[in-house]
């Protein structure tokens, strides 16, 4: 910070403070989580010596659904012609010298902490919805239930990680996406040694704090090298001050910006576990409870894909010829998106135990929305939007099958899901729906996320007609083959085969009683249900989140921002 | 050179000297000392780039705190005194070679690149609001160490908090709920669980997790 006197400040800079104050209203569905957070710490307190403390998680799953409703308030209409506004700014500037905040247009042009737009309200609804369907599932968990002692710090950080959650797609400045970030996965690690007492839990934590650590900081280092270039931290400033002045991307500045530009994507690529920065996912997606594993892998997926997409196409955007036309990312990001795709689906063929074949499914299908990212315009960003909506429900369903299965046989290898649908005919048949959407079949919403996926990175090319991308849908498809082998092997053992218990008895010639059937409870098989329909609606009739995916978009236009 | 530049190579020094000595170091209680020096010197860093504020924080924060920390950690689990902490040494070579290479990259590029300056043109002059623009940053020409030697140190203390309560409230008030849930979990990783503890856990999970 430069010595200086603040100068005084213009009428104009003077109505952006009262800006400020204003922007309180664009922040109320983190107030709301704020709040219940602090709330959720004393209602730990006054409750210490009730028997059951399920009640913080109903607490919790209350205060989420008020801030997913506040949320979906904010949700601004569209208006056709009309340019890009950045709804609600909060925070923002008054006092940086480095921006040139006495312009009058300071409000309509973004120069501020974070933004209430329709793309970070779509992030928000989905991330509310990840975490009432997670704490729902943390109800029937068994690994939860024997340390049920810690429920109430349970609870409230889950809230605590949702206000980051809440925050990344949302920010517009550099500080923000790190103290956002760093809020997720400070409340991660914590979430993710929850069962610390066993082997597999420690593990998982100190991994997730080791790989975090390294590429948190890495990822700090290319921001500042964004701001020496530069001299601001706002991402739409940045992008300004690239296209206005050639100096800052030019000659050994290229190459600085290349550097700058894959640390930033190391931290975020962290966060979608991106190969080659996925080393975390099995372990931590093992040793986590099963809950936690879900909402890791949606919610804080979903949430970096958000603050992912707002980095490369705020910085670089497309279509702009007053852009800095310097960083080709689109090949580089096709490049890490056809290795993570593969590299996630070969390695969950050699796994053996459910929960990991899942983790590296995880790794491949976040290799499938990067794919969706490279082409990078409006076609892209609907495409991962509408991946992401869909994958919330089958990685949920698919994850709370697995925890109902361990919870009764106490495994999640796959040789002990032999024979299961005999016994559980009803989690049987939906791990399968869930396993079939997974893979991209039809009159699942998994095909429709693949269908979107494809025909964006298809899209042609407008000046040459050609496919550019060609051999990237190529690789979504291949890969997409290669998934069902393991996807359905889980099934196949499940419908085709026979318990191994059995197989050895009749080998030593005695007959084999047949395997007690498993029972669940009615509200556990309504949440099944409730995770079943929207993926079986989903894919014949998708029309709607098509429609609210588009309309989110719209805003990437920055075609008719004047320079 | 001035008294300046040797001051500059005087805590540069101290810093990659220190730093060395701490990865270097088989014995965890040697390294966690090396790294006051490391801290020390980069608290000296700060105060010759006139960041006055920070530089005391540096001190206050890391030397007085998380460094008393460490060094409580290492010497209250005696187990890891004993331990040679180099892990992974098959890797050694290839993380040599890496870490010397993008050493080599960053030094190439970052004494060549063009870092911006206050008085550049995107600053001084845009299309939009031209003179009010050269009007508020007329106190900043030149670099850092030009505004300093014109101007004369001022403190920034003043200025960041200003800016803290203004512009950066949003990330402030957020860095609080981060320590909230920090110190949440590190209560929750250390309390003991005397009802169903299976084994013991490792001595070092506690204090590792809660830096």
């Amino acid at each position: 910070m430069p010595p200086s006197s603040v100068p005084d400040l213009s009428s104009v800079a003077r109505l952006v403070q009262a800006y400020s104050a204003y922007s309180l209203n664009g922040f109320v569905p983190e107030v709301i989580l704020v709040g219940g957070f602090l709330i959720a710490i004393l209602l730990d307190v006054f409750t210490r010596r009730a028997k059951s403390k399920s009640i913080s998680i109903y607490f919790a799953i209350v205060v989420l659904a008020m801030a997913g409703i506040a949320s979906a308030f904010q949700w601004q209409p569209f208006v056709a012609g009309q340019p890009w506004k950045p709804g609600h700014l909060i925070f923002p500037y008054s006092q940086t010298l480095f921006i040139p905040m006495v312009h009058e247009s300071v409000l309509e042009r973004g120069y501020a902490m974070a933004v209430v737009d329709n793309f970070s309200v779509f992030f928000k609804l989905l991330i509310s919805v990840a975490g009432i369907f997670m704490l729902l599932m943390s109800l029937a968990s068994q690994e939860l239930r024997e340390r049920s002692r810690r429920l109430g710090e349970y609870s409230s950080l889950i809230i605590g990680m949702c206000v980051g959650l809440y925050l990344m797609p949302a920010s517009l400045d550099l500080t923000m996406m790190y103290i956002s970030l760093e809020l997720v996965s400070i409340a991660g690690y914590i979430l993710a040694g929850f069962s610390r007492d066993t082997e597999h839990g420690a593990e998982a934590a100190l991994k997730y704090i080791m790989f975090g650590a390294l590429s948190s900081g890495l990822m700090i280092y290319g921001f500042s090298l964004f701001y020496g270039l530069t001299g601001t931290t706002n991402i739409i400033a940045i992008r300004e001050v690239l296209a206005l002045n050639p100096a800052t991307h030019t000659g050994a500045n290229f190459y600085i910006l290349w550097i700058a530009t894959i640390l930033a994507l190391v931290g975020m690529g962290y966060k979608i576990s991106a190969v080659p920065f996925h080393f975390w996912t099995p372990d931590v997606y093992e040793g986590a409870p099963t809950p936690v594993t879900a909402f890791l892998s949606v919610a804080s997926k979903a949430a970096g894909f958000g603050l992912l997409i707002r980095f490369l196409i705020f910085v670089f955007p497309e279509g702009t010829k007053t852009a800095a036309p310097v960083l080709d990312w689109q090949t580089a990001l096709a490049i890490g998106s056809i290795v993570t795709m593969t590299f996630g689906n070969l390695a969950a063929l050699l796994q053996t135990n459910v929960r990991r074949i899942l983790a590296y499914s995880s790794i491949a299908h976040a290799g499938y929305m990067m794919a969706a990212l490279v082409v990078g315009k409006a076609d892209g960003t609907v495409a991962i939007m509408i991946y992401l909506a869909t994958y919330l429900f089958m990685q949920i369903g698919v994850f709370y099958a697995v925890m109902l299965i361990a919870n009764k046989i106490g495994s999640e290898e796959i040789d002990d899901y032999r024979g299961l649908m005999t016994r559980t005919p009803l989690v049987s048949s939906a791990m399968v729906i869930f396993l079939l959407s997974l893979t991209g079949i039809p009159l699942t919403a998994g095909f429709i996320g693949k269908f979107y996926l494809l025909a964006a990175v298809l899209t042609p090319d407008a000046a040459t007609h050609s496919l550019p991308w060609l051999w990237l849908a190529v690789g979504v498809i291949v890969n997409s083959v290669i998934s069902l082998y393991y996807y359905l092997r889980v099934a196949a053992a499940m419908f085709l085969k026979r318990p191994l218990r059995d197989m050895a008895l009749e080998r030593a010639g005695q007959t084999a009683p047949p395997l007690p059937a498993i029972q669940f409870g009615v509200p556990v098989s309504a949440l099944l249900l409730a995770l079943i329909v929207p993926i079986l609606v989903l894919g014949v009739y998708f029309q709607p989140l098509v429609d609210f995916a588009s309309g989110v978009v719209r805003f990437f236009n920055f075609d008719n921002i004047r320079y | 050179m001035s008294i300046f530049d040797i001051l500059f190579y005087l805590f540069a020094a101290a810093i990659v000297l220190s730093a060395a000595f701490v990865s270097l170091s088989r014995n965890i209680v040697h390294a966690a000392f090396s790294l006051l020096f490391t801290f020390l010197g980069i608290a000296g860093v700060y105060v010759l780039l006139s960041a006055d504020f920070i530089a005391v924080s540096q001190i206050l924060i890391y030397v007085g705190g998380i460094l008393v920390l460490i060094v409580f950690g290492v010497m209250l689990t005696n187990r890891v005194t004993n331990i040679d902490i180099r892990a992974a040494i098959r890797s050694r070579i290839p993380a040599f070679i890496i870490c010397a290479g993008l050493l080599a990259l960053l030094i190439a590029f970052i004494t060549q690149a063009h870092w911006i300056r206050y008085d550049e043109e995107p600053w001084k002059k845009t299309p939009w609001g031209k003179n009010a623009v050269e009007q508020v940053t007329k106190p900043l020409q030149g670099s850092v160490r030009e505004v300093i030697d014109q101007q004369g140190s001022q403190g920034t203390a003043a200025e960041i908090g200003k800016l803290l309560m203004s512009d950066y409230m949003l990330p402030f008030e957020l860095l609080s709920i981060v320590l909230l849930v920090a110190l949440i979990g590190a209560a929750m990783i250390a309390r003991q669980e005397a009802v169903q503890k299976k084994r013991p856990l490792s001595p070092s999970l506690p204090t590792e997790v809660s830096q």
